[in-house]
């Protein structure tokens, strides 16, 4: 891919740091529906790759449930 | 550039002149300028994917010498699918659909526009399905999703789809929208013209290299996530910001129409006006009728001194609403024409949007706030025509005038008997002066078809003159009758309607006479062939029925016959093709029966080696053999035929006239 294609990829579609910085922390901040406005990324609403990572779902069923063999069928 | 006293500008592009029908000139411009197509074959588009594939078959490559790519999966829903993944991945894509087909693609087509992605998608406009089946002409299809997102433009005859494939498309890049180029199935799409085709120069530098023009999302080294599921905290604001885009098509849209003017020559914008300048009267339509409309209102203002003006509909999406009413404001009363019907609805939805263009007007509300404020809304009728291909005529638009200016029908229908009919038994011969038309009844099978289209071909490329050909098809196929059209003329040819007023009738099976009227508008002193075995001129008149006998002799009308069968049999080493060369040899018969050759003042030789060159067109990839043969059988027909002698043309049969003497 010619460098000015992905140039104008990352400015049109997406900016991975300003979705890192604005849409993330929005959205970890719980403000998001409020805060962020429909603005010309949200037309396409293209995700850059590994934003899961910078979620914190840790407070979601924070235990591993317990693996029982035995119970297993099949 | 100075030609008599007059500065005439000169365009780099003028454009290739030849003969084509609509699909033709659609796969022209995409084997050129595309990189792969995905399709299901549906009737009226099945030709464009079939010589789409062709074209990969051969090895074709585009304008930037790249290998096309051509995916037939097991829908239209999945073609629809397989072009939005080839958009995503950076691909320049086309697809080629009609009817049932582009409604099934619906789900996708949503998704392809909301993506962004810049796919162009041909449609040959066909009626649905609905209480009964019907392959021909509708603008139901295109209708049925004209609220999915996509640009949607429409061609009024082939040179129109041929450079409205092009517009769109840069209209889709430019604007990251989809397009969708529409022409009237058959109508447009199977029937050949006289066209100028972009030239590759042209093409490739109002396009562009894909590469240059497309984004990649797909690319492993720089991946987004796309199509994701959104809810209440997003979704809404995806949808409304994805007005940013839409707001800017119009202009990107109108920069594409006045490039391509600036290239070409070619003047094409979001609404044509015909006319219209100091009408009272104005008819609305997209598609073909238009241009039979503008046919219409030229003998309208000449006859019945009524002052008629046709607007020309070519961008339904987006909507020119500005545009429409500066276009209509100052007439009384305006017709809108539309090839559907929509029964629960306020409106059909052409009319609907130019009232509420109208309204908006009258309280100042046009978009772009440079609208004037209009006092008055003209009258506005709607009206229904041409569904299934319903023939559309002069004399229809004739009575819709009619209908306006005595206020009766607010909303009619054109061509059907039923209470809402406004058609006057009134259907005027507007062609111009010098036309020639031809109307041939034959079988499916025959050859008939294919052989119009050489002679409109050779017609074209030999004698300079402007042609439309094109058959009357059905669903039905081999064995049963066709009929078949050609137009020749030194104007352009404006009517797309079934041909009333004709100067020769070829008739293939004698017995045509009695299961219809093919004698039908033939003019004083027309020609009738009739393909016969019978080989004395009494033997060939006796067979004909006396209530065309006495046609033909009121009407001083010439009859020639041949057996075109024993010569296609005696020419053609290949039994499949001996019925298709039947055809063939008519166009020997044309050739010798029309005043063309003479016309054009030549000789025998000069005339047969452009026959050869037209024959090479659509016989040349099946050898050299073939040709000849079929060269053959032109000679034979041109030098074979013969005429039933006046003194022949009686009205009652030889062996009546026997029988009462003995």
């Amino acid at each position: 891919m010619e460098t000015t294609i992905i140039n104008k990829l990352n400015n049109e579609l997406i900016d991975s740091g300003e979705f890192d910085d604005i849409v993330i922390e929005s959205y970890n901040k719980g403000i998001a529906d409020k805060c962020l406005a429909a603005d010309h990324f949200f037309a396409r609403s293209e995700i850059p790759p590994g934003t899961a990572a910078k979620r914190d779902f840790s407070y979601i069923a924070p235990d591993i449930p317990e693996y029982l063999a035995s119970k297993c069928t099949g | 550039m100075k030609d008599s006293g007059k500065i005439t500008k000169v365009f780099p592009f003028p454009g290739i002149l030849t003969t084509c029908d609509g699909s033709d000139a659609i796969v022209w411009v995409d084997t050129n300028i595309t990189q792969g197509g995905c399709a299901y074959p549906i009737t009226p588009t099945t030709n464009m994917g079939a010589l789409y594939q062709l074209a990969i078959a051969n090895g074709h490559k585009n304008l930037w010498g790249e290998s096309l790519q051509f995916i037939e999966p097991e829908s239209e829903h999945s073609s629809a699918s397989a072009c939005e993944g080839f958009a995503l991945a950076g691909g320049r894509v086309t697809n080629f659909t009609s009817g049932q087909g582009l409604v099934l693609m619906k789900e996708v087509l949503f998704t392809i526009s909301g993506k962004r992605l810049p796919a162009v998608f041909h449609i040959g406009a066909r009626a649905l399905t609905s209480h009964s089946l019907n392959v021909h002409a509708g603008h139901d299809d295109v209708m049925a999703v004209s609220d999915s997102g996509w640009g949607m433009l429409f061609a009024k005859n082939v040179q129109d789809a041929a450079d409205l494939a092009l517009i769109s498309r840069r209209a889709a890049e430019d604007s990251y929208t989809p397009f969708m180029n529409i022409q009237d199935g058959f109508l447009t799409t199977h029937t050949i013209e006289t066209v100028r085709l972009p030239e590759k120069e042209l093409m490739e530098k109002f396009t562009g290299k894909p590469e240059k023009k497309l984004l990649n999302l797909f690319n492993p080294h720089s991946p987004v996530m796309t199509g994701v599921v959104q809810n209440q905290d997003s979704y809404m604001k995806g949808k409304i910001a994805q007005r940013d885009y839409y707001d800017k098509v119009a202009e990107i849209l109108q920069n594409a129409f006045d490039e391509y003017y600036q290239l070409t020559g070619r003047r094409y914008g979001f609404v044509e006006k015909y006319r219209l300048d100091d009408a009272d009267y104005a008819i609305v339509a997209m598609g073909t009728a238009s241009e039979t409309a503008m046919a219409s209102v030229d003998w309208i203002r000449e006859n019945q001194n009524i002052k008629a003006g046709v607007l020309n509909v070519t961008s339904f999406r987006p909507f020119p609403k500005k545009e429409i009413v500066y276009a209509l404001k100052n007439t009384k009363a305006l017709s809108v024409i539309e090839r559907l019907d929509i029964p629960l609805a306020a409106d059909n939805p052409l009319t609907a949007e130019i009232k509420s263009s109208f309204a908006d007007a009258l309280i100042n509300e046009l978009k772009d706030g440079d609208s004037q404020k209009i006092s008055r809304i003209p009258q506005i009728y709607s009206g229904v025509y041409g569904l299934g291909s319903r023939d559309i005529r002069p004399g229809h638009f004739i009575s819709i005038v009619k209908n306006m200016l005595e206020k009766n029908k607010k909303f009619f229908v054109a061509g059907v008997q039923h209470r809402l009919s406004i058609d006057e038994p009134f259907d005027p011969d507007i062609r111009a002066e010098g036309t020639f038309c031809m109307r041939g009844h034959s079988v499916g099978g025959y050859g008939s078809v294919t052989t119009n289209k050489v002679i409109a071909s050779l017609v074209e490329e030999i004698f300079n003159l402007n042609v439309q050909a094109y058959p009357k098809y059905g669903s039905e196929k081999k064995g049963l009758p066709t009929t078949y059209y050609l137009t020749v003329s030194k104007d352009p040819i404006r009517t797309h309607s079934e041909l009333e007023h004709v100067e020769f009738v070829p008739i293939n099976d004698v017995n045509a006479f009695l299961s219809g009227s093919p004698l039908w508008g033939i003019s004083e002193g027309g020609m009738v062939f009739i393909q016969s075995s019978k080989e004395s001129p009494e033997e060939v008149w006796n067979d004909i029925p006396e209530h065309a006998r006495k046609t033909i002799i009121k009407k001083n009308i010439k009859v020639y016959y041949l057996d075109t069968v024993k010569i296609a049999r005696e020419i053609s080493t290949r039994s499949d093709l001996q019925q298709r060369m039947q055809g063939i040899v008519l166009l020997g018969i044309f050739l010798k029966v029309t005043p063309l050759k003479d016309e054009a003042h030549f000789t025998d030789d000069a005339l047969f080696e452009g026959v050869k060159h037209s024959l090479m067109k659509y016989f040349g990839k099946k050898g050299e053999k073939v040709v000849d043969e079929n060269l053959q059988a032109v000679k034979r027909g041109y030098y074979e035929v013969m005429e039933v002698p006046s003194s022949v043309k009686t009205e009652f049969k030889q062996h009546s006239i026997e029988l009462t003497i003995l």
